[in-house]
C-alpha cells in the first residue's frame, strides 16, 4: 500500500466530522489545505510539494478533526495544544514521518511547472512525471533549505504514524558561520533584507503561532469592543506605521520574531510565503539558539518558555 | 487646481457640550480662516483634520441656510478625543463638502418626516432647519427623535424652543424618567403611534443600525414605499474622495456616492448594509 | 523599427541622462522586483514577470501627503519626469485601470503629478508562466498597450511607438525600419496565442452567487494576509494617518481590504468582519463592482495565485462560481 492510501485508511479509521489534508491544486503540481467532511477521504493527495503546515486551520474548526501532519506540523499542534488553543482530545493526527519538502520556487527554475503531472521522490532523486517522460533532480538541490536544519521529522505527537521514524538533528552550523561577520556586516547584510519587504503581513498570517486578536504592530486595535472608552482607542500604543522603509520593516521583523522565542516550531512557513524571500527562518534560528544555548530552553518540554522563565525569575 | 487632501484652515468659534458622562456629545461651530464658507446641501459632511491625530467624517450639522459648520462629535477614539479637548479660538482643518446630499430641492412642495435616534439626529437637524428657514416651500414637517435618556438626547434647548413655537416635535426616551413629558419607549415605536401619513411625504431615519432596520418596518407597514425613505451611511472613512476603498460597499463609496441613499438603492444591493 | 543591440538598457541610460526617475526590474537572489534604478546595470531583463507589479512607479507603498506643524508647511508633489521600463502587457493594462480609478471623479493630484510625465516601455511575452491567464480578460501580451513597445522576436529587437511621448523618445534612437520580412515575422508573432489559463468570468452568475456558501469554502484556509494586493498590479485600497503629534508627515500608504483593520470602525461595528467578506469583496471587486467603471479590474498577471499562501486561486474561485 503506498503513502497516501495508508493515509486514506488512518483518516477513515479516524470518526472525525472534518479531515484537514493536502489535496491536489487544480493546474499545479502542489498540494494546498483543504478542509473535506468524511466523505471526501478519496481527494486527499500527499507528495513533496504538500507544503503548508495545517495547524493554524485547525484553530477554526471547532469539533473533532482529523489532520494530516508531518514533523514540522506535528511540533506546531504540540505547541498550540500547550499554549490552550488546541485540544488533544478534538485532533485525530495522521503523522507523517517526513524526509523533507521542495521548495517550490527553485523547483520552478529546473522545470515548467505546467509540464509536471506528478512528484515523488526515490532515494536521493526528486522523481517528477512530466506530460512527456520523466525528470530527475537530485532532492539536495530543490530540497527547502529549512528542512536540512529540521530537528523533528518525525511527528512529536500523532494517532497515526506513517513511514518509518527518522532522526532529526541540531544544527545551528550556518547561524554561526553568520555569527562571524563583523557587526556591521551583519547589519549591512539585514538591511538590505528588510529593505525588500512589502509589509503584507503574510509572514505573520501564516505563522501557527501568530495567533493574536491584537498586534502590537497594527496601529489599531481588532480587539476592540463596544465597551471599549474613547481613552483606551486613543492612547492604543502605535509602534510603527504602515510604512515601508528599510527602519520600520527591522522593527516589524524584530517585534514579531521576538514573539517567538522558545515557541517557534520552525515549520519555515513564514519564509515560504513571503513573497519577497526574507531570510525570515534566519532569524528563528538565531533566536532558538539563543533559548537554548542561553536559557538552557528545549522546545520539547511540558511547560511553554515563557512560563519557565517566570518561575525561574521567581 | 485645488488638492482635494488639503484642508481648509478653520476656527472653532463656539462648544457646546451636549451630553455628558462617558460618551459625551460636543457640537462645535467652525468658521473657515482664509475664505468664506463654501457651499453645500444638508447630509453632506466634512472631515475635519487635527494634525498629528488625523481626520474623521462628520456630517454638517446645521443647515446652509445658517451661518457658519456646525459639527457634532461623539467621543470615541483619537481624533475625536482630540477634539474634546479643544476650545474656542483653537485651529482645526476642514475638507468638503463631500459627498451626496438629502435631494431637498425633489422635495418641495411634499411632508418631510425626521426620525432620529442618539447622535443620528445630526444629518436631520439639517434638514429640519433648512425646511423651517424655507417653510413656504414644504409641506408639514414632523420631527420624531428619542435617545436613551433624557441625558443622551442633543439639541435639547433647540429642540424644547421648536415645541414651544409650535413646531411638530415628537420625542421620546427609552425609560421612564421623573418629569419626562413626552413618550417613552423606542423611536420606532413612536413611530408606530404616530403614524406619519405616506402620502406625499419623505422619511428620512438615522440613528443606530437596529434603530433604523427596524423603524424601516415600520414605516414600511405605514405604507411607505422604499424610495420615500432615506438614510445616511456610516463607514470608516479617510479620503473622503472615492479613493481609499475603505467606506466602499460594492462600487459605491459612502464618502463620495452616499452617505444618502434611499432604501430603494439600498435593497438593490448585493451586500446587504 | 529594429533596433541593433540592448533596447532596454539604452533607453535606461537614455531616460537617466534626460533626467528621468527610472522604474525597471531588477534582480534579488533568483527573482525579480520592480524598483528604482540609478544606473542600467542595475536593471536586468531575464525575467518572465517580477514579484511585484509597476504599478509602485506611479502609486508608491507610501508617500508624503502634507508636512505639518502648527499648521501645512508643504506639500510635496512628484517633479520629475517616470518611466516604466520592462512592463509587460498584463501591468501596463493596469496602469490605465489606476488612471481610471485616480484620476475620474475627484483628480488625485498625486497620482496625476507621476502620471501626467510617466513614459511606459513594455516588452512583448515570449513565454507564459504557470499561472499567466492575461488573454482570457482580452490582453494581448504581445501587445502592450505602452508608449513604447519593445519585442524580441529570433535574435531581432523590434521597438515601436504608438503615442506622441513614445515616438519622440525614440527620435533619440538609430532605429531602421522593418524588411518585408520582419514586417512578416512581428505580425505573425502578435497574432500567436501563447498557452496559459483561461478564466471564466459569467456576471450573471456572479450577481446570483453572492449569497452563496460558496465563499465560505473558498476561504476556510485564507490567512488574511496582504500578499494578493499588494502584489496585484490594480489594487489601489489605501490608508492616511499622520505621523508625528506636534509637527510631522500626513503618510499615505497601500492598504489591503482583506486586512480586518480596513473597514474596521471606531465603534467596534466591521462591515467586513470576516475572512470570506472579504475575500469575497475582492473577487466581487476584480470581477464585478468595478463594471460600473467599465472594466474588470483584473488583467490575469496570476502573481495573486503565485504567491497566496493559502493556495487560494482567483481563476478557479471565478470560473467554478456556484
Amino acid at each position: 500500500m503506498n503513502e497516501i492510501e495508508k493515509i486514506k485508511d488512518a483518516l477513515k479509521s479516524s470518526n472525525a466530522e472534518k479531515i484537514v489534508a493536502f489535496v491536489r491544486k487544480e493546474s499545479e503540481p502542489r498540494e494546498v489545505l483543504k478542509v473535506l467532511s468524511p466523505n471526501e477521504v478519496d481527494k486527499i493527495s500527499f507528495s513533496p510539494l504538500s507544503l503548508n503546515n495545517p495547524a493554524k486551520l485547525l484553530m477554526q474548526i471547532n469539533g473533532k478533526v482529523a489532520v494530516v501532519a508531518k514533523g514540522c506540523d506535528s511540533m506546531a499542534i504540540r505547541q498550540l495544544i500547550k499554549e490552550g488553543k488546541l485540544k488533544r482530545e478534538n485532533l485525530f493526527i495522521v503523522g507523517i514521518s517526513c524526509k523533507g519538502v521542495v521548495d517550490y520556487r527553485k523547483l520552478a527554475k529546473f522545470v515548467n511547472l505546467s509540464e509536471v503531472n506528478d512528484v515523488e521522490l526515490n532515494g536521493n532523486d526528486l522523481v517528477l512525471k512530466l506530460k512527456n517522460g520523466e525528470k530527475r533532480i537530485p532532492f539536495l538541490e530543490v530540497v527547502d533549505e529549512n528542512c536540512l536544519y529540521c530537528g523533528h521529522p518525525t511527528p512529536v505527537i500523532y494517532d497515526v504514524l506513517i513511514g518509518e521514524p527518522r532522526e532529526g538533528k541540531r544544527d545551528f552550523s550556518d547561524i554561526e558561520q553568520f555569527e562571524r561577520l563583523s557587526r556591521e556586516e551583519r547589519w549591512n547584510y539585514w538591511i538590505s533584507q528588510f529593505e525588500r519587504c512589502i509589509r503584507c503581513h503574510a509572514c505573520r498570517s501564516v505563522c501557527p503561532l501568530c495567533y493574536c486578536e491584537e498586534c502590537m504592530v497594527d496601529p489599531s486595535n481588532l480587539a476592540v469592543s463596544p465597551m471599549s472608552t474613547p481613552e483606551e482607542k486613543a492612547s492604543y500604543p502605535r509602534i510603527l506605521g504602515k510604512t515601508v522603509n528599510a527602519r520600520d520593516n527591522t522593527i516589524y521583523h524584530l517585534l514579531r520574531v521576538l514573539h517567538h522565542a522558545g515557541r517557534c516550531v520552525g515549520c519555515g512557513e513564514c519564509e515560504r510565503a513571503c513573497p519577497m524571500e526574507l531570510p525570515l527562518r534566519m532569524l528563528e534560528r538565531k533566536l532558538e539558539k539563543v533559548v537554548v544555548e542561553i536559557f538552557g530552553y528545549d522546545l520539547n518540554e511540558d511547560i511553554p518558555f515563557f512560563s519557565k522563565l517566570d518561575i525561574v525569575g521567581d | 487646481m485645488e488638492n482635494p487632501y488639503v484642508p481648509y484652515k478653520a476656527q472653532i468659534t463656539e462648544v457646546k457640550d451636549e451630553v455628558k458622562g462617558a460618551r459625551p456629545i460636543k457640537t462645535f461651530r467652525i468658521k473657515l480662516v482664509d475664505r468664506d464658507r463654501f457651499d453645500y446641501k444638508s447630509g453632506q459632511g466634512c472631515l475635519v483634520s487635527v494634525f498629528g491625530r488625523g481626520e474623521s467624517w462628520f456630517t454638517i450639522a446645521n443647515s446652509p441656510t445658517r451661518p457658519d459648520l456646525e459639527f457634532s462629535v461623539l467621543k470615541t477614539g483619537k481624533v475625536t478625543a482630540k477634539l474634546h479637548e479643544m476650545k474656542p479660538g483653537d485651529i482645526v482643518g476642514i475638507r468638503g463638502p463631500l459627498g451626496r446630499a438629502f435631494p431637498l430641492e425633489d422635495w418641495k412642495g411634499m411632508n418631510i418626516v425626521t426620525i432620529g435616534g442618539g447622535i443620528g439626529q445630526t444629518p436631520l437637524r439639517s434638514i429640519y432647519q433648512y425646511v423651517i428657514d424655507k417653510e413656504k416651500d414644504y409641506g408639514d414637517l414632523m420631527i420624531i427623535y428619542g435617545a436613551r435618556t433624557s441625558r443622551d438626547l442633543v439639541y435639547k434647548d433647540e429642540l424644547f424652543k421648536l415645541i414651544e413655537d409650535g413646531y411638530n416635535v415628537q420625542l421620546s426616551i427609552d425609560n421612564p424618567e421623573k418629569d419626562w413629558k413626552y413618550f417613552v419607549g423606542f423611536v420606532p415605536d413612536n413611530v408606530k403611534r404616530l403614524k406619519p401619513n405616506p402620502k406625499d411625504t419623505i422619511a428620512i431615519t438615522c440613528g443606530p443600525p437596529i434603530m433604523i432596520k427596524i423603524t424601516l418596518n415600520v414605516l414600511r407597514e405605514l405604507g411607505f414605499r422604499e424610495d420615500q425613505i432615506y438614510t445616511t451611511l456610516e463607514r470608516r472613512m479617510k479620503c473622503g474622495l472615492g479613493k481609499c476603498g475603505k467606506c466602499r460597499i460594492e462600487s459605491y463609496y459612502v464618502c463620495k456616492d452616499g452617505p444618502v441613499f434611499n432604501y430603494a438603492e439600498l435593497s438593490a444591493m448585493l451586500e446587504k448594509v | 523599427m529594429i533596433y541593433e543591440g540592448e533596447f532596454l538598457k539604452d533607453a535606461i541610460s537614455k531616460l537617466l541622462a534626460d533626467g528621468y526617475r527610472v522604474f525597471a526590474p531588477s534582480r534579488v537572489g533568483d527573482f525579480h522586483v520592480f524598483r528604482e534604478i540609478s544606473s542600467a546595470e542595475e536593471a536586468d531583463f531575464n525575467y518572465i514577470l517580477p514579484r511585484n507589479s509597476a504599478k509602485v512607479a506611479v502609486f508608491p507603498q507610501n508617500e508624503i501627503l502634507i508636512e505639518y506643524g502648527d499648521w501645512i508647511e508643504r506639500v510635496p508633489m512628484e517633479e520629475k519626469r517616470i518611466a516604466i521600463v520592462g512592463v509587460r502587457a498584463c501591468d501596463a493594462k493596469a496602469i490605465k485601470l489606476l488612471d481610471k480609478h485616480f484620476l475620474e471623479g475627484f483628480v488625485d493630484p498625486y497620482y496625476k503629478s507621476r502620471r501626467e510625465k510617466l513614459l511606459t516601455i513594455a516588452i512583448a511575452c515570449n513565454n507564459a508562466l504557470i499561472n499567466c491567464f492575461c488573454q482570457s480578460l482580452g490582453i494581448n501580451p504581445r501587445k502592450p498597450e505602452a508608449d513604447v513597445v519593445v519585442s524580441e522576436i529570433d535574435g531581432r529587437v523590434f521597438v515601436s511607438a504608438d503615442t506622441e511621448i513614445g515616438k519622440s523618445f525614440l527620435q533619440g534612437f538609430n532605429l531602421r525600419n522593418e524588411n518585408e520580412e520582419e514586417l512578416e515575422i512581428k505580425k505573425r508573432f502578435e497574432s500567436e496565442e501563447l498557452k496559459m489559463r483561461e478564466i471564466r468570468v459569467d456576471v450573471e452568475k456572479l450577481k446570483k452567487s453572492f449569497d452563496s456558501p460558496y465563499w465560505k469554502e473558498v476561504a476556510i484556509n485564507c490567512k488574511s494576509c496582504g500578499v494578493c494586493t499588494y502584489l496585484c498590479p490594480t489594487c489601489f485600497c489605501f490608508d492616511i494617518y499622520d505621523e508625528g503629534e506636534k509637527r510631522g508627515v500626513r503618510i499615505r500608504t497601500w492598504d489591503s481590504c482583506q486586512f480586518p483593520l480596513h473597514t474596521l470602525e471606531s465603534s467596534s461595528h466591521n462591515p467586513r468582519a470576516e475572512k470570506w467578506q472579504r475575500l469575497r469583496n475582492r473577487f466581487y471587486d476584480k470581477f464585478y463592482y468595478t463594471l460600473r467603471k467599465g472594466n474588470y479590474y483584473c488583467v490575469g498577471c496570476g502573481r495573486c495565485i503565485d504567491f497566496c499562501p493559502a493556495g487560494i486561486d482567483i481563476v478557479n474561485a471565478i470560473s467554478e462560481v456556484r
